[in-house]
């Protein structure tokens, strides 16, 4: 073992973030998340509940780490800028690119949409005609909640098949309000 | 510099997380009062940090001689330092080392969302790092 190894999480240098890995790899561990899942879960919903559940823990370690790095000792206070940081940064960071689209709905100020055409966790899943309904993403959807919440958006996240994947966004009533104030 | 400084990590959903102090040269009732203090700054807290983009707060409340500074993460973790000196370079300082090390206790997967600090050596680095900006001269 190595000095490094021995010091706490404390005293270790943070890493610069840049490093690659292997896709193989990646999907390989995330198959097993699902399969993990699947193995406890009563109902497909279930299923997708509990991806969530683990996104929402990789959204909430990750958030402040990568403003340290981009941005330090600045935070969003704006709907626009904070869903920026995730089709930019925080997607770079997960998934190696942007997310491709970030929309508004046009009917209800409170939505947003992230829409991601082929989610790359999802690449080598392909669903069987009774599950087609589980879209796996629902990782993603998960990261987006906790990231949006710790930063102080309380908002919603779902996860639907359209256009490829779209993670419908529903902020809380106050977030909204207190930005036409 | 001495004076009273009273520190109060806060977690996301405003539970309490850590709380320490420097230099306290006062009585034991002093920590509930500051506990008091800190928590009544909360609401007022959130509402600068509406209007600015700085993790920084500065000072956010007074009552009587105590000043209230605080910084809010990204993350939506809370510092708050209730102190009776105006010192707000070393302040700012103390929080942002903190932030360092509050960071790379998030990433510790044996650390739980908004869970009590159980780290021992993360109070033991708070209390250094403390004791670098406030320790008596």
């Amino acid at each position: 073992m190595s000095r490094d190894e021995t010091k706490s999480i404390l005293e270790r240098p943070l890493s610069k973030g840049n490093q690659e890995f292997s896709l193989s790899l990646y999907t390989l561990l995330f198959a097993e998340m699902v399969r993990y899942c699947q193995d406890r879960a009563n109902s497909l919903d279930d299923v997708a509940d509990m991806l969530a559940e683990m996104g929402k823990d990789v959204g909430w370690r990750s958030i402040d780490l990568l403003y340290h790095r981009e941005k330090k000792n600045k935070r969003d206070n704006k709907i626009l800028d904070i869903l920026l940081f995730i089709k930019k940064t925080l997607w770079t960071k997960l998934f190696g690119k942007e997310a491709d689209k970030l929309e508004q709905a046009a009917d209800d100020p409170r939505n947003y949409y992230v829409i991601e055409k082929e989610p790359i966790i999802c690449k080598y899943i392909s669903n069987p005609k009774d599950k087609s309904s589980l879209n796996c993403a629902a990782f993603a959807g998960g990261v987006i909640e906790a990231t949006l919440c710790a930063g102080g958006f309380p908002c919603k996240v779902t996860t639907h098949w359209h256009k490829g994947t779209t993670f419908m966004i529903q902020f809380d009533e106050s977030v909204v309000n207190r930005e036409k104030a | 510099m001495t004076g009273s400084y009273y520190f109060a990590l806060v977690g996301g959903s405003d539970r309490p997380l850590l709380e320490t102090e420097f230099n306290q040269r006062r009585e034991k009732e002093q920590r509930h009062l500051c506990q008091l203090i800190a928590h009544a700054s909360l609401d007022l807290l959130e509402a600068r940090a509406r209007a600015t983009s700085q993790c920084f707060l500065k000072s956010v409340d007074r009552f009587n001689e105590w000043h209230i500074s605080a910084y809010l993460t990204p993350g939506g973790a809370k510092f708050i330092m209730v102190h009776d000196q105006i010192n707000e370079d070393a302040v700012r300082n103390f929080f942002q080392d903190v932030n360092d090390i509050w960071l790379r206790l998030r990433l510790n997967p044996f650390y739980n969302p908004d869970g009590e600090i159980k780290n021992k050596s993360f109070l033991l680095r708070v209390r250094a790092i403390g004791q670098r900006y406030f320790g008596s001269a």
